[in-house]
């Protein structure tokens, strides 16, 4: 497995409170990883730390590595928004802007400076084809993304993500507001997206974390427990408070 | 009722209704033995009876497991639990049938003048009865060490079919007038070797839901 993104010892806080105690984590690149554990156990805080979301929020600090290709994604001297150009996120709720299909996907490449159209044109297309959106928008590019169905919604906004050509994608729930059917197609395109891409997913259905995933890592009370690869963790846990998790009793 | 209460519930209905399954086979299984040594013809048709309704068992214990899979979507040690009883039910019907196997031999060598008994055909048979109980009792107390004692023991097993074989065998070379029902010790030796193989099976399966262990064809070694 080549490490894509990798943590040592990292600490997190908001404010006093220490979400996350030292996290070590290798996460591999062209693969899926699950993060999974109850609410409030700081899986979505490690998730925030890989693009350092957690920085728009006052008080917090992070302490210990989180490596990206090696590179200290905490050091002084690493540019925020190049950081998250590399590492696109997609939330829990889909967030279209209130533009059109087409806008919503050209924003990325036009903020990162590039003016030829033609260009973004092809991007646009391209995206839109990686998330499996393409052939269901192709018609009404102008319309509002708004005019969209939640989970055509979520794929705009993966689609959106991938426009900027991220090497790493962290998905927060992406599929919790949606249908079965809109939810297999967004689990349907994960896997298409990690040949290309690294992922990592937040993820409260375990069924989902066991159906997407390469490896699956499981978070309680701001420590990681246990991370192995997803069959192993699902059938044969080495930790009981896993175990117990992941069976219903408790969280 | 709360999700865990549930799947609790349904799991422990679940060894309950294994343990009512493994109760029955082994009368068979224990009955069949009983009625070849005496050659009692009524009880070994009572077990020949009797094996309509381990099969039914087996086919109530795979629909409750198909419904566990399907309703609860387990993981960890219950998802363990119900692949383990899904493959002990099988196994345990296979001895159902070789319990069977064993009491239409027995029909048949009632009809004849009894052929004497090789005394390494009671110790098999005992090895075999000891095997299906210890198993049970290994899944009934999730007690892996007395698993995998069981698996140890089928050598044994074997070396007394392959003794009873060769004992036969000579004896039919000697007078061939009692072929026919050599033949029937020889298969009946087979019948209950058989059921040590597939004790060897469920202590398989005790062991992968307890640790999760994939010990399948390894376990003999």
């Amino acid at each position: 497995m080549n490490i894509k993104v990798k943590s040592i010892g990292l600490d997190f806080y908001y404010g006093e409170f220490k979400a996350l105690e030292d996290i070590s984590l290798d996460i591999g690149e062209n693969q899926v990883t699950a993060l999974i554990g109850p609410s409030g156990c700081g899986k979505s805080t490690y998730l925030r730390c890989l693009n350092r979301m957690n920085d728009l929020i006052p008080g917090t600090k992070a302490q210990g590595k989180l490596l990206l290709d090696e590179e200290d994604i905490y050091a002084a001297d690493v540019d925020v928004v190049t950081l998250r150009r590399r590492v696109g996120m997609v939330f829990q709720k889909p967030n279209p802007f209130p533009k059109t299909i087409f806008e919503n996907v050209a924003y990325g490449p036009r903020v990162n400076g590039i003016k030829d159209k033609e260009f973004i044109a092809n991007r646009v297309e391209e995206s839109l084809k990686d998330a499996a959106l393409w052939k269901e928008v192709r018609d009404r590019l102008h319309s509002s993304a708004l005019g969209l169905s939640g989970g055509q919604q979520q794929r705009l906004c993966i689609a959106r993500a991938l426009a900027v050509e991220p090497e790493v994608l962290l998905m927060d729930e992406p599929a919790s507001a949606l249908d079965p059917i809109a939810t297999q197609k967004i689990e349907d395109l994960i896997h298409e997206l990690k040949k290309k891409l690294t992922i990592v997913i937040v993820t409260h259905s375990m069924q989902q974390a066991a159906r997407v995933s390469d490896r699956t890592a499981f978070f309680y009370m701001g420590k990681l427990i246990e991370v192995d690869k997803t069959e192993t963790l699902f059938t044969k846990p080495k930790e009981r408070r896993t175990e117990d998790y992941i069976t219903g009793r408790f969280g | 009722m709360e999700q865990r209460a549930y799947i609790t519930q349904r799991m422990d209905e679940l060894k309950k209704q294994v343990l009512t399954m493994a109760a029955m086979t082994r009368k068979a299984l224990n009955d069949a033995i009983k009625a070849f040594l005496v050659l009692d013809s009524d009880l070994a048709e009572s077990v020949i009876h009797g094996d309509v309704e381990i099969n039914e068992i087996e086919n109530q214990l795979d629909q409750f497991n198909l419904e566990l899979l399907a309703l609860t979507q387990p993981m960890a040690g219950d998802l363990r639990a119900i692949v383990g009883s899904m493959r002990m039910t099988m196994n345990m019907e296979r001895i159902g049938d070789e319990a069977v196997n064993l009491a239409h031999r027995t029909v048949f060598l009632s009809t004849r003048p009894p052929l004497p008994l090789d005394p390494n055909m009671d110790k098999l048979a005992r090895i075999a009865q000891e095997m299906l109980s210890d198993a049970i009792r290994a899944f009934v107390e999730g007690d892996v060490q007395l698993a995998a004692s069981i698996c140890v023991r089928d050598q044994a097993a074997d070396d007394l079919h392959y003794k009873i074989m060769r004992k036969v065998i000579t004896d039919m070379l000697d007078e061939s007038r009692i072929a026919e029902r050599g033949v029937h010790h020889i298969m009946a030796a087979k019948h209950i070797e058989r059921v040590a193989d597939l004790c060897t099976n469920l202590a398989e399966a005790v062991i992968f839901i307890v640790k999760g262990e994939e010990i399948k064809h390894r376990c003999q070694a």
